[in-house]
């Protein structure tokens, strides 16, 4: 950033509820679709307007943002009462390009898979470009942007602030990189195109109300009743593990790291309940929940470290 | 006597109880409005009760009255409701007990009745302590409050597998809250179902019912959650916290003690209800989606390959024992499959078809078989097959994922690509030479096989592991001892000996040189293909393993440390388990006996025993003597009636012979303190045994004094705590617990002392089987060889957990081999011991008197020898046989004498100890009858059984009809569960069929043995599977006494008093009759 400014901005108003970049996608948890998307914007040469895109990112003065394919609109608000109108456009693949292109993206369930739980396989980029069709955008290429603000030089700041959170947006959902190109989700997933195509059937209906059967007060049970295992595994928190973080995680606090040390928590009292002691709620016995919980996690580790991977 | 019930209404669960109603209770016929529950136990009683199942700093409780529907009949004075049980009503004067019976045809009527509202740290404490019927004493669990609290521990297991998810609801006033909520895939929810159709309309009265039972799930779930994350912090963050999003405000409130969440922006929160859903998606709609991904890792074929693999053969003698190493360009296949939901659960239920070639690797093709395991904790079963899926249900993935409509294609690949998440090699999964999936390195296998197939397996994906891959993976390190002779000639059974010995490596239960070793190490690879399996490489037990072996310098242990490594216990200080131990002449041979291979040699009984052990009695004995010269403590656990009172005197006697001078200390119940008594002086009438018991009794230094010329004595686990200062100072020569079960508990008191307690040896004797409690055995185990099991904590988490999970075979062997060298229990029904027993076995039960009946029985005593002298003839016979039956009567209860109404229990010593056999019988599933000459003693028995038990127990008398008669028997043969019934003599003791049962108990005497032996033998008589067992009640130092050892011993007496019954005390003098009625003055208020 230079440090001399030729003018000082005039302090654009301030915006109540606007989109803010939660800088997420930084430090050391940056992904490299996210890194890539930065370095082609600082390309750009903005100047001193990316810094003030940035913050007008991280003060929320986007009030409005939407997504199309292949164009991005957006209220951007600025000194002036009204706000800017600004307009990014993408150069969408579509005929014969997007068919021969969702036929080699099909051709890759584990790929189409990856995308859809917000992970983005570098070989998406090649087949993108050997379909003849930029992945990420190049300036001359296939961008074109347009802003009503009075400043001559694009982009300008607003437009660099659209840029901004779009970053922020790509790093929890890369599937935004192809809806720009003009590649839904359900292009990826593909059409109900087929005969056989078997829906799912109705969720069977409850069992039948056997109360009938049984007396008011009930009967004791025929068999044991069966509760299931509940071994001690590496598997902490594995649904949470399977789901992975909430999207657009807002919270200051880490979300998988959170979570598994609670689940951890709740998973020691659920054995004593599981094997039938008298539970023990009396004191907030936190310590020693805790110590067991992080015992169970240090397990875990050890065991993960004892992998050969 | 309360039985406790709850009801779910408005999001919690309401407790209320049933008590036995009194005339008094009746409700009055036309009074308005709704009526108070005749069997409500009213606030004071409700409140003990349930008090008593919480937590003492944490039992105060709020109750208010409510009103519930109730099924109700109609009896003559008007209106009342059905109790759970019939006998609730027996007292309100309802003209048959048949019309209480508990079926659905009766109308449901509002009642008011007490209701407990508790806290929910209260609820859930209390939902955790009802886990059997009988929750306290005199308190019940009614079946609803049973299945509720199967809910609740369900929950618990959900919790503790993880299967929950937060979420975002709002309440009916419009609250956003923030909430945990279970998440159940298919097999969860078979067993939830299971679970939930057992929970009766009491609980939830209104439809749908499922739905109800789904929301106490939710319900309890949060709760559970929650109350294991709220801290002192994240409470106050949840409360007065502030927050930057409603991420952070959602996040706060999932820790708070409220769940509603502080944030204002109710369109943000709308954002996040909707990600949530999104989110949780997955999971949901994998739960119900029709396909489910299955995960198949297939080893290189280096056993067929025709290019022998990269790997090199580096055994010594390669062409017997090849040795390939996996390198890393063998390749490993994962492959993904589809498989249809639902068919996860019941994998199991397809057998694997004859024939080799069904197994082969390269079946995987519709209409072929290959094996897949279902979950991971099933034993592998060789033997029955491999639990196996028919792969006609296994679609090629990229064949049929197309196939589906577009909502299922995406949650397949969502399914997918979370999977990849789980395990990142899978994200190289593509079309292959003949699969979809990805070959993976052997590292990867190996992280695949020991973290990530677990991993995926709980997160709801089907895994096929190679069947060579079990619950132990092969390529166990262990150590075998080789033991030397000891060199100069040590005495026999020494266990401070020192031993030399020499270690042999096993690896995989075979043994392995030091080169082979080395080899296995330097192959640098986890998974090696070794002897023509593949083996998991261990590689820091192999190094201990090598050090072991290469420093050749083995310290002797002492023999008790062989006895500890034989036994699994002691890992000789390498980390290694021990297999096992050889050689070595006195301690080889020990070492089988202990384990059980060898017989230890038979004793003799001691020379002062009087009587005659059973060969199985000397069998028993001489273990306990085989146990106590090693100095290890034994459970003797046979089955009642076996006789362990004889062996444990025996062993006393052996020990007193052997030069003992200290005294012994026998504990058991102090209903049976007269009994051992008694049982002492007749087979061991050298040993000088004294009671310690009542108020008189020794303490401080007249105790030590006390015990100077005492061989055994003799208290109760009451005293055994109250003097435990007094018990603490002796250095005993050996304790005995008899009723070893009353340490259970090892948090009670009288467990805790019975552990601090020092002696030289420890018998247990008990009749309740103990394997099936493991988490009692430890307390027993523990009181036994204190630290043989390590701490409870360590127990738990070694033992009691990984069994109960019902998961951990190895866990449960290893759990018995530790504990089987030290518990004896035979069977009535073991081959062995049934010829050694007669079919029927009859033993006289010797019951103390309590204070009350000794009283009544010396003044009821004392005003008729009064007014003996004066009395002649026929006045004087009269007074005789009705003093008799007053003295009996007492002995049988003071109420049978005179019932004032007041409570029954705790006044009878033959009533405690009957109470006391019938719950021991029906522990162990035996159903009982009770016979009685009285038929006031046969209602008061019913009313106090029935309370003491909770159930339905029928009384058999002269003024049934015949009707009422045969459906007693019928329902008493019929009946699933052990039963007791009572009976009286007379109109019980002939013609009926009772086979049912294989207990008798004859709770009081005809002195007539064929009249007794008739009505024994309705349940010993044709179609009766199983010995006989009769006890028969004689109250100590009474009259009962008395006459029972005349007829005993068989004397021209005897035969006259058989012939003639009482009459013949008629005859008697003044003075004889005084000798016969006495109260011995050591019986006078046992109690």
């Amino acid at each position: 950033m230079s440090a001399k400014k030729k003018y000082s901005p005039r302090t654009p108003l301030i915006v109540k509820g606007g989109i803010r970049a939660q800088g997420i996608a930084t430090g050391p948890h940056r992904v490299w679709w996210n890194r890539r998307w930065i370095e082609i914007f600082e390309s750009f040469r903005l100047g001193a307007r990316l810094g003030r895109g940035r913050s007008y990112a991280a003060s929320g003065q986007v009030s409005e943002l939407e997504i199309m394919p292949g164009l991005v609109t957006a209220l951007v608000q600025g000194a002036a009462p009204e706000p800017y109108r600004s307009e990014i456009s993408f150069r969408a693949v579509s005929g014969a390009a997007k068919a021969s292109l969702l036929a080699e993206l099909r051709q890759r369930p584990m790929l189409v898979a990856r995308l859809l739980v917000s992970d983005l396989p570098p070989e998406t980029e090649e087949i993108f470009h050997a379909a003849g069709c930029p992945f990420f955008p190049q300036r001359e290429d296939d961008l074109e942007s347009r802003c009503t603000c009075p400043d001559y030089a694009n982009p300008c700041k607003h437009l660099a602030a659209i840029f901004c959170l779009l970053g922020d947006e790509i790093a929890r959902a890369p599937l935004l990189l192809l809806a720009l190109r003009g590649i839904t989700r359900a292009d990826l997933i593909g059409a109900p195109d087929t005969a056989a195509a078997t829906e799912p059937a109705e969720t069977a209906a409850p069992p039948a109300d056997p109360t009938a059967a049984i007396p008011f007060y009930g009967a004791p049970p025929e068999a044991e009743p069966d509760f299931g295992p509940a071994v001690r595994g590496p598997a902490l928190a594995p649904l949470i593990h399977r789901l992975g973080p909430l999207p657009f995680w807002r919270g200051h606090e880490r979300f998988l790291d959170t979570m598994e040390h609670l689940y951890a928590r709740a998973a020691v009292r659920g054995r004593v309940v599981w094997s039938g002691e008298p539970l023990d709620l009396r004191r907030e016995d936190e310590k020693t929940i805790i110590k067991g919980a992080s015992l169970q996690l240090k397990r875990r580790n050890i065991r993960a470290d004892s992998s050969w991977m | 006597m309360i039985i406790l019930h709850t009801i779910w209404r408005d999001g919690v669960f309401l407790f209320w109880g049933e008590s036995e109603a009194s005339p008094a209770d009746a409700p009055a016929p036309d009074s308005g409005g709704v009526k108070i529950s005749p069997y409500d136990p009213g606030l004071a009683k409700l409140t003990t009760a349930v008090g008593c199942l919480l937590w003492d700093d944490d039992n105060k409780i709020s109750c208010s009255e409510t009103e519930l529907l109730l099924p109700s009949v109609v009896v003559p004075w008007g209106e009342v409701p059905v109790p759970s049980r019939a006998f609730l009503a027996d007292r309100l004067n309802a003209p048959s007990a048949i019309s209480f019976v508990d079926d659905a045809s009766h109308p449901l009527r509002l009642w008011r009745v007490t209701v407990a509202q508790l806290s929910w740290r209260q609820t859930l404490t209390m939902l955790s302590a009802c886990q059997e019927r009988r929750l306290a004493d005199n308190v019940f669990a009614g079946e609803d409050l049973l299945a509720c609290a199967a809910i609740f521990r369900y929950t618990g297991a959900l919790v503790a597998r993880g299967k929950f998810l937060p979420g975002l609801r709002s309440d009916p006033a419009g609250q956003s809250l923030a909430v945990w909520e279970s998440a159940q895939d298919g097999e969860e929810r078979r067993r939830f179902n299971s679970l939930a159709e057992r929970v009766p309309l009491a609980v939830a009265a209104d439809a749908p019912r499922h739905k109800i039972v789904r929301t106490m799930l939710a319900t309890l779930t949060d709760r559970l959650v929650r109350f294991s994350l709220v801290t002192t912090l994240s409470r106050a963050h949840a409360e007065r916290g502030r927050f930057y999003s409603a991420h952070d405000a959602w996040f706060a409130a999932l820790r708070g003690d409220s769940p509603v969440i502080r944030w204002e922006a109710d369109d943000e929160l709308n954002e996040l209800r909707d990600a949530l859903d999104q989110w949780r998606r997955p999971v949901e709609g994998g739960a119900s989606a029709q396909t489910s991904l299955l995960f198949h890792l297939e080893e290189p074929d280096i056993v067929n390959s025709a290019n022998a693999p990269t790997g090199r053969a580096v055994s010594p003698k390669p062409p017997q024992t090849p040795m390939h190493f996996s390198s890393a360009s063998a390749e490993w296949k994962l492959k993904i499959m589809l498989i249809p939901a639902g068919q996860c659960g019941c994998l199991g239920e397809a057998s694997l078809p004859a024939g080799e070639d069904a197994r082969a690797p390269d079946c995987v093709l519709p209409g072929s078989v290959y094996p897949v395991r279902s979950d991971p904790t099933d034993p592998i079963d060789t033997a029955g097959g491999t639990p196996a899926l028919p792969a006609s249900h296994l679609l090629p993935f990229t064949s049929y994922f197309l196939l589906f409509s577009p909502s299922l294609r995406e949650d397949l690949l969502i399914t997918l690509g979370q999977a990849a998440l789980l395990f990142p090699p899978l994200g190289r999964a593509a079309q292959q030479d003949g699969y979809f999936g990805c070959p993976l390195t052997v590292n990867e296998a190996h992280a695949f096989l020991s973290v990530h197939a677990d991993l995926l397996e709980s997160a709801g994906y089907a895994v096929a592991r190679p069947d060579w891959w079990g619950a132990a993976p092969p390529g166990a390190v262990t150590l075998e001892a080789d033991l030397l002779e000891p060199q100069e000639s040590t005495p026999a059974f020494d266990l401070n000996a020192k031993i030399g010995l020499t270690w042999n490596v096993l690896f995989n239960g075979e043994p392995v040189t030091q080169t082979e070793l080395e080899a296995l190490l330097a192959a640098e690879s986890p998974l090696v293909f070794f002897r023509g399996n593949w083996m998991l490489i261990d590689t820091r037990r192999l190094r201990e393993a090598l050090r072991l072996l290469t420093r050749r310098q083995e310290e002797p242990v002492t023999a008790l440390q062989v006895v500890r490594m034989t036994l699994g216990l002691d890992s000789a200080g390498y980390g290694l388990e021990v297999a096992g131990c050889k050689g070595a002449g006195w301690l080889d041979s020990l070492i089988s006996r202990l384990d059980g291979s060898k017989p230890f040699g038979l004793l003799p009984p001691p020379p002062d025993f009087c009587g005659e052990l059973r060969p199985y009695q000397v069998r028993g004995y001489s273990w306990l003597v085989f146990l106590r010269r090693l100095g290890f403590g034994a459970c003797l656990a046979d089955d009642m009636g076996l006789g362990k009172t004889v062996q444990a005197l025996a062993l006393l006697l052996h020990e007193k012979a052997a030069g003992q001078s200290r005294p012994a200390l026998l504990v058991g119940p102090m209903s049976i303190m007269g009994n051992w008594l008694r049982e002492a002086r007749r087979f061991a009438p050298s040993l000088r045994c004294r009671l310690h018991h009542g108020a008189e009794r020794p303490r401080g230094e007249d105790f030590d004094a006390s015990l100077k010329d005492v061989d055994l004595l003799i208290t109760s686990y009451t005293l055994l705590h109250r003097d435990y200062a007094d018990f603490r100072r002796i250095v005993w020569s050996g304790i005995i617990l008899d009723e070893a079960q009353n340490i259970k508990n090892p948090g009670t008191r009288q467990a805790q002392a019975a552990r601090a307690l020092q002696a030289d040896y420890r018998v247990a004797l008990t009749g309740t089987p103990m394997e099936n409690h493991v988490g009692e055995l430890w307390s027993v185990m523990d009181f036994l060889n204190p630290g043989l099991l390590g701490s409870r904590t360590d127990f738990r988490e070694r033992f009691w957990h990984p069994i109960q999970a019902g998961a951990d075979l190895a866990a449960r062997a290893r759990l018995r081999r530790a504990t089987a060298p030290f518990i004896l229990r035979r069977l009535k029904t073991d081959r062995q011991i049934i010829a050694d027993l007669p079919e029927k076995i009859e033993n006289r039960v010797y019951c103390p008197l309590t204070h009350e009946q000794a009283q009544l029985y010396q003044e009821i005593l004392e005003s008729f020898q009064n007014g003996l002298p004066g009395l002649t003839g026929l006045e004087r016979r009269g007074s005789i046989l009705a003093v008799l039956t007053r003295l009996k009567q007492i002995c049988n209860h003071p109420a049978n004498y005179f019932d004032d109404g007041r409570p029954l229990a705790g006044r009878s010593g033959k009533l405690l100890r009957l109470e006391e056999m019938i719950e021991e019988a029906l522990a162990s599933g035996e159903s009982a009858l009770i016979f009685t000459q009285y038929a006031e003693m046969g209602h008061l028995l019913r009313r106090r059984l029935c309370q003491a038990f909770a159930m339905e127990i029928p009384f058999l008398h002269g003024s049934l009809s015949l009707k009422e008669r045969d459906d007693m028997v019928r329902s008493f043969q019929e009946s699933a569960e052990p039963q007791a019934f009572i009976l009286s003599l007379k109109a019980g003791g002939t013609g009926l069929n009772l086979t049912r049962a294989s207990r008798v108990f004859h709770y009081d005497r005809w002195w007539n043995p064929a009249v007794e032996n008739q009505a024994t033998d309705r349940a010993f008589r044709i179609g009766q599977t199983r010995d006989v067992m009769v006890h028969k009640f004689i109250c100590n130092g009474t009259l009962e006494d008395r006459i029972d050892a005349m007829i005993e011993s068989k004397t021209t007496l005897a035969g006259e008093i058989i012939s003639s019954g009482e009459a013949f005390l008629t005859e008697l003098s003044n003075e004889e009759l005084e000798e016969v009625l006495k109260l011995t003055a050591d019986e006078k208020g046992f109690l």
